[in-house]
């Protein structure tokens, strides 16, 4: 294998990851958009979309059925998270919210703990389709069912925000309550359709993670959580495309400094492209700069 | 009928009370002015009006609906819209999608046809459009389509916020100072658009201004308010003469 198509292959696992970040860091992206708040609690609906697909499988469910129980119950969780601990908060300050949501996260690893033990437990191959080869490149199954349903997701995502009418209402909303309220828009409404969305990307998410790293434990979750906080604070938070970007950027980045330079030192590259970016771009890659009113 | 009722509303912010015993009665297609000083208490009447502050006492009466206990989106539906004293858009949407986010509410799909793509779908996007359409070329809009709101000339965004106000059909049209910032040129095309709207949209209107010949030249009738209460009300020329309002305003 020459050094080029090595190369291909690293970008392929840096795309694979990062498209998994990419999914993340959406629901992460729409919710600061539409509440601005950073929900901390996103990473840990990954965690527990990955133990019910796990355990619906365990429990004789077929694979497409235990997707859609792992979808289902993190959408209802997404939104039960927000009605309960975050709307009777709406007014209060942004502190007050983010500590809320750090608060919900460990709730969340605690509970899951205490019910399924510490203990990791293996995944199941889900992804069982023959590899991808072109010339002298391998690429896994696994890898690209993740980058093509991810990018089909974004894709509707995307679509759904800008044509449709609830879309519209999002939009709306992360702009300006206040108005958005008085062109008839049902506010709670809008919030719980978006945390709804991001915790059911994060529950298909966490399963084509647990399918690339198959090992599902209270706390898998945490790590891709905040690498996905990050890609979607890289590309622009509060932005839909920014956010895509962001997780590939991260993903790749990643893969090839793993590659490349050290495995031991890809974090402390990744968070220092992280630091250096927002030095000379503090709205993020997409992001717009915040206007100030003079 | 009554597009509007008010009957003795008051509300307190702590010990202040903001607005105290208003009263003021609208019909179908009326033309009504709130004038006085900074701080009376007007724009307070709006968010009243609207829900968005609930009122301590006193009754409002939509289209002879009482608001009592509903939401502020539940309001609009029945029939109020308004426009804010600083313009409020959606900045980062086009003029049109602007005015189709006002328009939405009239148009109920849940998300599975929009998702599905269903003809309902279709039909009701169709209406939209046209609808959006219609609303920009009565404001002159058309050429400014596809401009991001943000990116328009100031007098268009009032007029955009006027029409994305309009969207909403409502019976009831509130305007916060709709002069505020506009030149004379551009005070007088946008009495031509209030009179234009009043009389192709049928609505009844409300509004609040600063702006002496505006509210000279189209309102039909004017209320006073200061210190949150109702200084006079009557037709607009008895009332612009009236002693203790030019007290309430220029002093003694």
């Amino acid at each position: 294998m020459n050094t080029f198509s090595q190369f291909l292959m690293q970008l392929f696992n840096g795309i694979n990851s990062g498209s998994i970040y990419a999914l993340i860091a959406l629901g992460y992206t729409m919710v600061y958009g539409i509440a601005k708040l950073i929900n901390f609690a996103h990473g840990d609906i990954i965690m527990v979309g990955a133990y019910v697909c796990l355990l619906s499988i365990n429990g004789g469910l077929p694979l497409p059925l235990a997707i859609i129980a792992s979808i289902i119950s993190c959408t209802v969780l997404g939104i039960m998270i927000e009605k309960i601990a975050y709307k009777p908060l709406r007014n209060a300050s942004r502190i007050t919210l983010l500590i809320t949501a750090i608060g919900i996260s460990y709730l969340l690893q605690s509970s899951f703990q205490l019910i399924f033990s510490s203990n990791s437990r293996p995944f199941p191959d889900i992804i069982n389709l023959p590899p991808l080869i072109i010339g002298d490149i391998t690429i896994a199954g696994k890898y690209y069912v993740t980058i093509i349903i991810s990018v089909i997701l974004m894709t509707v995502l995307q679509l759904f925000v800008k044509k449709t009418k609830t879309g519209k209402a999002m939009r709306a909303v992360s702009e300006d309550q206040g108005a958005a309220m008085l062109m008839g828009i049902n506010i709670d409404k809008t919030i719980a359709i978006t945390f709804g969305i991001g915790s059911a990307l994060a529950a298909i998410a966490g399963i084509l993670y647990c399918a690339s790293y198959p090992i599902v434990s209270p706390y898998i979750g945490a790590m891709p959580g905040i690498r996905a906080f990050i890609a979607a604070v890289l590309g622009g938070i509060g932005s839909i495309p920014g956010a895509v970007l962001g997780g590939f950027v991260l993903g790749i980045i990643e893969a090839l400094t793993k590659a490349y330079i050290s495995s031991q030192l890809s974090d402390a590259i990744v968070f220092s492209v992280l630091i250096l970016i927002l030095v000379f771009k503090p709205s993020g890659i997409l992001g717009q700069n915040a206007k100030e009113k003079v | 009928m009554k597009v509007l009722e008010v009957q003795n509303l008051g509300v307190n912010f702590g010990g202040l009370r903001a607005v105290d015993n208003f009263s003021l009665s609208i019909s179908e297609n009326e033309l009504v002015g709130i004038i006085g000083p900074n701080g009376a208490g007007k724009t307070t009447v709006f968010n009243l009006l609207t829900g968005v502050y609930k009122a301590s006492d006193g009754e409002i009466k939509v289209n002879g609906k009482s608001i009592k206990n509903k939401s502020c989106h539940q309001i609009i539906n029945m029939g109020l819209a308004r426009t804010f004293q600083n313009i409020r858009l959606f900045n980062d949407m086009s003029v049109i999608d602007n005015i189709k986010v006002g328009l939405y509410h009239r148009y109920r799909y849940n998300l599975m046809t929009g998702i599905l793509k269903t003809s309902k779908y279709f039909k009701q996007e169709e209406a939209i459009n046209e609808a959006a359409v219609n609303l920009m070329d009565v404001f002159g809009l058309m050429p400014y389509r596809d401009y991001l709101a943000a990116n328009l000339p100031y007098g268009k965004q009032r007029e955009l916020e006027i029409a994305r106000a309009l969207a909403t059909k409502p019976s009831l049209l509130l305007l916060d100072e709709p002069a505020a910032g506009m030149n004379p040129q551009e005070t007088i095309d946008l009495m031509n658009t209030i009179r234009k709207v009043k009389d192709e949209f049928a609505t009844a209107i409300l509004l609040i201004e600063h702006d002496m010949h505006l509210v000279k030249g189209i309102c039909q009738r004017v209320v006073v308010l200061n210190y949150g209460q109702v200084l006079t009300a009557g037709p607009t020329d008895q009332v612009l003469t009236d002693s203790a309002v030019i007290k309430a305003y220029l002093g003694e």
